[in-house]
């Protein structure tokens, strides 16, 4: 290790500290002041945040055409970004309510082309309004555009797109599927990913559309029987290994009733009777999410209580499956469209050493 | 990754601990040693994959380890005085930890029971080349680390030496088949002997293991045992058979006599670093050698299982996802994440638990002996979560579902 | 430098030298640029006896970045020297560059040498020029000799027939050269050389002395047997213009006493092996055929020559063939009695076959001539024949093959004509404009203001403007954009009272033929898909349909519940604005602008969205920026 490498690393390692302790301190005070966290769902969103200044407004638009060539941010406006980011989400709530008309999209995984032709399905942002419960990040090669892309978006047009949290917006599961190692690779640091999974805590991790939609990214938790009790969580943290947010993230819909072990190892399954009561509880017409891989793009599970939407098509550029995302009209009738992975110059093949020994 | 970048996650995660914030893997400890870590570089594989080629001749392949006249400072004497310790302590370690030995047909079993028939079995099958003792450090972990309150639970661990492998009778058919027909008389055997039909029995294979664990499951015959779960060690089978290609090379270069058990665990160390925990070294390597008068030789001649190695993975993993009706599973890898197809749609439908101890610089391809605590505190959770989800979540997660009924195991 | 000072005349030699001499090449070549001006300013004399010596020193030791330079700049360098009778110096030095091996340098001195050739008297061509090309030729380095080549044109009929004779014969070594890359040179330049020959003779009087001879053309046929023959493909390919320039002469000539055994080349090289030839005569095809029209039975019997290269295996040569389909066809059509039969069984069975060829570019190549035959078939075949194939090509995966097929389908439309063609067309077009991929729904939208433009509005009008509209409520947004930018050209086409009457009134729901096609504005995507096509026709439609229709269109959508709809009305009233301004006499639209647009605006601009009031505001100062 030579000194040199060492100098910038020192600055690092103190901006880290800040925006760590930033973090915490929000962790805590929304975690102290339950009052604090029920102010936010009666003034609902928008009244928190001050509008953009238009310097910030041309930078914005800078990035995101930047962005949209598949060009990544320089570290210095990731840093920028993210701060700006923290400003708008860390007023949204765990509950983000969402209006319709609105697009409903799961999973896209790094998989920045597929992302741009999901906008040309589904029409571009902001004429039209879009909500993404997670998943944004690891196993596609992209995964910092597009990440870097909806964070953009988000600020740019705070009204028009909703990010939730999926369970790969995580320091641990990004570290072993492949944003970690995107990050050091186009930035020669992990700066970038620390800036960025330091923001997924303050991502909303639920949303309810015209209260009648549920959407998160994983499903339903043995601990959560009304959607107030989502509203009371401590979400700004890092997912947890167990527990209600975990949950919320990891769980899956099963065809076995009841409350299940989760073959995933984290999370439970849930079949029809846990579905249709918490909709029956909480005067839901669907609880919509993603997480899995459906073939199809989209799936009904629990006779049309559940639905999965999955956004990216030929998964690691390999499953050889549909995508799909979800229209919701303000009649609120539902339109799937199903698409196909984009047209696009060839994908880095994926090649990766074989150990020496394997028997 | 990068040295600088290994410093770096380091520091965050130092810092992170420093702030109370849960660190950012669970091997934090083990990251820490950067000597290790230097000495690895950016192989996230099982082992650098340089050191092989360079560190012995391509052209003349060593025939004893070391090749004489080795700068190795420690004088050849003084291997031999520990020669007899080292064999010594590795039998009183096979007998402390395996107390029921036995031998079914021409396999060499060992056993150790567990301490009340409400605690699971672990029935383990070893890859190929290795022996019943690459799971010795992992049984004994298990035991340490079962159950916080009653000290005195432990679960039990079944093994055995396959065909032509540590004590069992060789045989020249290493077809997956044939193997497969040796783990259902085995398996069968030990239920009827051991009365365990009723316990809660766990598959754990490890690498060619947990494709003969898999692959009995995937083909179950009317009397097959039934098992609530699967656990493969390091082996998916796209890598795999993309692996072979190197075998043959790397077989031939090996050497094919040790002149002591030192020498031969030093060379699993750090020679080649298959291996990276020398306490499970001790155990596992002398159980693979053959002691002449003069020198040690290999027990089990992989050169012969050659012509089945293209039987051995194929339909593995698509088979793992689905086979075994009810049963749980687990795959846990070494190195990185590297899915196949088949594993990646499973994991991505919810199929199976996937834990990867990627980047750890003292975990390879066998990765139960390398971490052993590790892997059995793994295997123990996995256990819990599943024979009794409603009693691990109270003890563990301290906390009980508010609705919906009770948790249903898998 | 100091042999000279600043008042000598000198100065601009010693500045060159002295450049010249600069470590950079790049300021070497800046210096060689300067160098018409240097020899100006010396004058012919002085440039003559002290600026050419010394770039003759120039052109034996430099870089080839500089000699080309030198070599371009020669080409224009006649009056510097004081005109042609002082030449031989430039062309002393444009032989040394010419002999370089550097191919760009060579090809510079070439062109040079040429150019001055223009300029020379003929005795001068044959002294001084002559005299080059024959050492050029003779000589022992391979670079010269391909130089040499390329300046034969220049001299070949400017000579008595005797020197001809002689320059023909020393020609043929060139062709027959030990290196191929002479032989290479000597066939491609060869052409030129019996095309001026053709020129010659055509120009000269029967009983001109010098007129080209049968001696001439013995040897010009050996040149070609030759060539013909030669082992290398790369010199052999080059064979097939050669034969081209042959027949053309004697087509022009009007002997046809040679054509047998051209037929025989012809075949050879359509069957050589190498399928660089093959291409070459694909290529080329209908070039030597239209030499072999004198006679039926010759054009005959490339029939069969013609089809085994569209059975060709090399991608390449059917590619090549395909474009030649037309051109040949016409040939037959032309000469030969029955020719549509011999078109129809034989040649269409296998343009069926192409159309299919596993190959992308071979389709596309296909495409892009196969509406041609129709003028050959007329009608009836055309319907019977050519149809199914047209028909099956613009449904092919392979976007350049449907375009080559719709941009071409004018040529169809007058032989079969409009209803014929619609009534087959149509299921096609309604086909793809109802595929599963929208890509391929998308290519037939994009392909669409071509077609109405060949079609004509009343087709358009009652087969295609229905599907045009029903595109703009497909579920897939890229589509929907598609639609309201082909509403766009289509108005540009047709013109603005057919998009008032037509699309307009369809839009606002003025008019619509059943409940069915009534729009139902309750739906978010379709209010704000018809604010996009109002949108997008508000610059190309008269200012009284913005004012009378689009503008109230527009204003109605001011108070909509979904903001995305509110911010682009303040995006849209921008539009209007824009396009108010261009007009010469804007005066009462910006009455208009302050009576209704500025007011909603900011009515938008205190709306309770922050994008709202964000588009309203940009908008507001847009326009006052406008006007």
């Amino acid at each position: 290790m030579d000194l040199d490498t060492d100098v910038p690393m020192e600055d690092v390692s103190e901006e880290q500290q800040q925006s760590l302790n930033q973090s915490f301190d929000q962790g805590s005070s929304t975690a102290a002041g339950g009052a604090n966290t029920s102010a936010n769902g009666a003034t609902g969103s928008g009244s928190h945040k001050t509008e953009l200044n238009p310097s910030s407004i041309s930078q914005l638009d800078g990035w995101l055409d930047k962005l949209s060539k598949c060009e990544p941010l320089s570290e210095e406006d990731v840093k920028k970004l993210c701060d700006m980011a923290i400003d708008v989400l860390q007023f949204e709530e765990n509950v983000q309510p969402v209006q319709v008309p609105v697009t409903i999209c799961g999973d896209v995984h790094g998989q920045f082309h597929d992302l741009m032709e999901l906008f040309k399905i589904g029409g571009p942002c902001p004429d039209t309004n879009y909500l993404f419960m997670g998943d944004y990040v690891d196993r596609g090669y992209y995964s910092v555009e597009t990440v870097s892309y909806l964070v953009c978006m988000k600020v740019r047009f705070p009204n028009r797109i909703t990010i939730l949290r999926g369970n790969h917006e995580s320091r641990q599961i990004t570290q072993v599927y492949g944003f970690y190692d995107e990050c050091l690779r186009k930035y020669g640091s992990a700066t970038v990913w620390k800036l960025f999974t330091d923001l997924f805590d303050y991502f909303p991790i639920t949303a309810l559309v015209d209260n009648k939609v549920f959407c998160l990214h994983g499903g339903l938790s043995p601990m959560i029987e009304t959607i107030d009790q989502v509203r009371e969580l401590n979400r700004i943290q890092e997912v947890p290994h167990e527990g209600p947010m975990c949950d919320l993230l990891w769980s899956d819909p099963d065809d076995r009733g009841g409350w299940g072990i989760s073959p995933r190892g984290a999370g439970f399954t849930f079949g029809q009777d846990i579905s249709e009561q918490f909709n029956h509880t909480n005067d839901l017409s669907l609880i919509a999410r993603a997480h899995q891989l459906v073939m199809e793009g989209y799936s009904w599970s629990h006779q049309e209580s559940v639905v999965t939407i999955f956004s990216a098509p030929n998964y690691c550029y390999r499953c050889g499956n549909q995508a799909a995302i979800m229209e919701v009209d303000e009649q609120h009738n539902r339109q799937f469209l199903q698409y196909d992975p984009s047209v696009r110059p060839g994908e880095p093949t994926v090649t990766r050493k074989t150990p020496d020994y394997f028997l | 990754m990068s040295e600088l970048h290994k410093l770096l996650l380091n520091r965050v995660r130092q810092q992170e601990k420093a702030l109370g914030i849960e660190p950012l893997a669970e091997e934090s400890e083990s990251d820490t040693d950067l000597e290790l870590g230097s000495e690895r570089q950016s192989s996230l594989n099982g082992f650098p994959p340089s050191s092989l080629p360079t560190k012995i001749s391509p052209l003349i392949p060593p025939a004893v380890f070391p090749k004489s006249g080795s700068s190795s400072s420690s004088p050849t004497s003084s291997y031999f005085s520990t020669n007899d310790k080292i064999k010594s302590n590795y039998e009183s370690t096979v007998n402390e930890i395996f107390p029921k030995q036995e031998k079914y047909a021409s396999f060499q079993t060992y056993y150790h029971p567990p301490s009340n028939t409400s605690a699971p079995i672990f029935i383990c099958h070893h890859g190929a080349g290795s022996s019943a003792m690459t799971f010795a450090m992992l049984t004994k972990y298990l035991q340490e680390n079962y159950d916080e309150n009653n000290k005195d639970a432990t679960p039990g661990v079944f093994t055995f030496d396959a065909r032509g492998h540590g004590k069992s009778e060789g045989a020249t058919d290493f077809s997956l088949s044939a193997l497969t027909e040796d783990f259902t008389y085995i398996v069968n055997e030990f239920v009827k002997r051991h009365n365990a039909s009723s316990s809660s029995i766990y598959f754990l294979g490890h690498s060619l293991g947990g494709s003969v664990l898999t692959n009995y499951l995937s083909n179950p015959s009317e009397d097959a045992i039934k098992v609530s779960g699967l656990i493969m060690l390091d082996i998916v089978e796209e890598t795999a058979v993309k692996s072979l290609v190197a075998m043959p090379n790397f077989i031939r270069k090996r050497p094919k006599i040790f002149d002591s058990y030192q020498r031969a665990i030093d060379w699993h160390l750090k020679e080649t670093h298959l291996l990276h925990n020398e306490e499970s070294a001790k155990v596992s390597v002398p159980d693979l050698l053959l002691a002449h008068e003069s020198h040690l030789s290999w027990i089990t001649n992989l050169s012969l299982t050659q012509p089945y190695w293209e039987t051995w993975f194929k339909g593995l993993s698509s088979n793992f996802v689905t086979c075994g009706q009810g049963a749980a599973k687990l795959l846990i890898l070494a190195g990185h994440e590297n899915l196949d197809t088949d594993l990646i749609i499973g994991q991505m439908q919810g199929k199976y638990q996937l834990i990867v101890f990627n980047n750890n610089p003292n975990a390879g391809h066998f990765i139960h002996e390398d971490i052993p605590s590790h892997i059995a505190v793994s295997l123990l959770d996995f256990v819990r979560r599943n024979d009794s989800p409603e009693d691990y979540m109270k003890k563990e997660l301290g906390f009980l579902p508010k609705w919906g009924g009770k948790i249903n195991k898998s | 430098m100091d042999a000279f000072n600043v008042n000598d005349d000198l100065y601009p030699l010693a500045l060159l030298m002295d450049e010249l001499k600069h470590d950079d090449v790049a300021n070497r070549v800046e210096a060689m640029q300067k160098l018409d001006t240097i020899a100006i300013a010396l004058g012919p004399e002085r440039t003559r006896q002290e600026l050419m010596p010394f770039l003759h020193e120039v052109a034996q030791d430099d870089e080839e970045e500089v000699f080309a330079v030198l070599a371009t700049k020669l080409g224009d360098f006649v009056p510097f020297v004081g005109g042609h009778q002082h030449c031989q110096q430039i062309i002393s030095i444009l032989s040394v560059l010419a002999s370089l091996e550097e191919p760009i340098v060579r090809d510079k001195a070439i062109a040079s040498l040429n150019k001055i050739s223009l300029e020379l008297t003929n005795d001068e061509l044959n002294g001084i020029f002559l005299q080059l090309i024959e050492t050029l030729s003779t000589g022992s380095w391979f670079s010269s000799k391909v130089a040499a080549c390329a300046l034969y044109k220049s001299v070949i009929i400017k000579i008595n027939g005797v020197t001809r004779k002689k320059l023909l014969t020393l020609y043929l070594k060139l062709v027959t050269d030990d290196s191929p890359i002479v032989r290479r040179s000597a066939a491609s330049h060869l052409p030129t050389l019996i095309d001026k020959l053709t020129e010659f003779t055509a120009a000269t009087k029967n009983n001109s002395a010098d007129k080209v001879n049968n001696q001439d053309w013995e040897i010009i046929s050996q040149m070609f047997q030759f060539l013909i023959n030669d082992d290398q493909d790369s010199v052999k390919h080059l064979s097939v213009e050669v034969l081209v320039s042959i027949l053309e002469f004697f087509q022009s000539v009007d002997d046809h006493s040679h054509n047998s055994e051209f037929l025989v080349s012809s075949l050879k090289l359509v069957n050589d092996e190498s399928w660089r030839v093959r291409y070459a005569a694909a290529d080329k095809f209908a070039s030597v055929s239209k030499n072999f029209v004198s006679n039926e039975s010759d054009l005959l019997k490339l029939v069969d020559p013609f089809i085994s290269l569209m059975k060709d295996n090399e991608g390449e040569v059917r590619k090549a063939v395909a474009k030649q389909l037309p051109e040949f066809c016409k040939l037959l059509h032309d000469n030969v009695q029955n020719s549509v039969d011999i078109v129809l069984t034989k040649i269409i069975p296998i343009v069926d076959e192409l159309s299919q060829d596993p190959q992308e570019n071979v389709r596309a190549s296909l495409a892009s001539t196969i509406t041609g035959l129709a003028p050959i078939l007329q009608k009836q075949s055309t319907i019977d024949n050519l149809l199914p194939i047209f028909l099956m090509m613009l449904k092919d995966e392979f976007p350049d093959v449907r375009l080559n097929i719709i941009s071409n389908l004018s040529v169809v439309n007058e032989i079969i004509g409009i209803n014929l063609l619609s009534t087959n067309l149509l299921p096609a077009i309604t086909e793809l404009a109802q595929d599963d991929k929208w890509r391929v729904r998308l290519a037939i939208i994009e392909y669409i203001p071509k077609l109405a433009d060949q079609l004509g509005v009343s087709f358009f009008n009652d087969e295609l403007l229905s599907l045009c509209m029903s595109w703009l409520w497909d579920p897939v947004f890229a589509i929907r954009d598609a639609a309201v930018n082909n509403l766009k050209e289509l108005t540009i086409i047709f013109g603005s009272p057919w998009a008032e009457r037509e699309i307009v009134d369809r839009l606002l729901n003025n008019k619509f033929e059943s409940i069915d096609e009534k729009i139902d504005y309750s739906n978010f995507i379709i209010r704000i898909t018809c604010l996009f096509a109002i949108t997008k026709l508000v610059p190309v439609i008269d200012q009284q349909v913005i004012i009378s229709k689009l503008l109230p269109f527009i204003d109605n959508l001011v108070a909509d519940r979904v903001p995305n709809i509110r911010f682009n009305i303040a995006k849209s009233y921008l539009v209007v604005a824009q396009t108010f301004k261009t007009t010469d006499d804007n005066s009462e639209l910006e009455k208009l602008i302050k009576a209704d647009i500025l007011p909603s605006l900011e009515k938008l601009q205190n709306d309770n969205d922050d994008d709202v009031r964000f588009f309203a505001s940009k908008s507001i100062q847009e326009i006052s920026v406008l006007f």
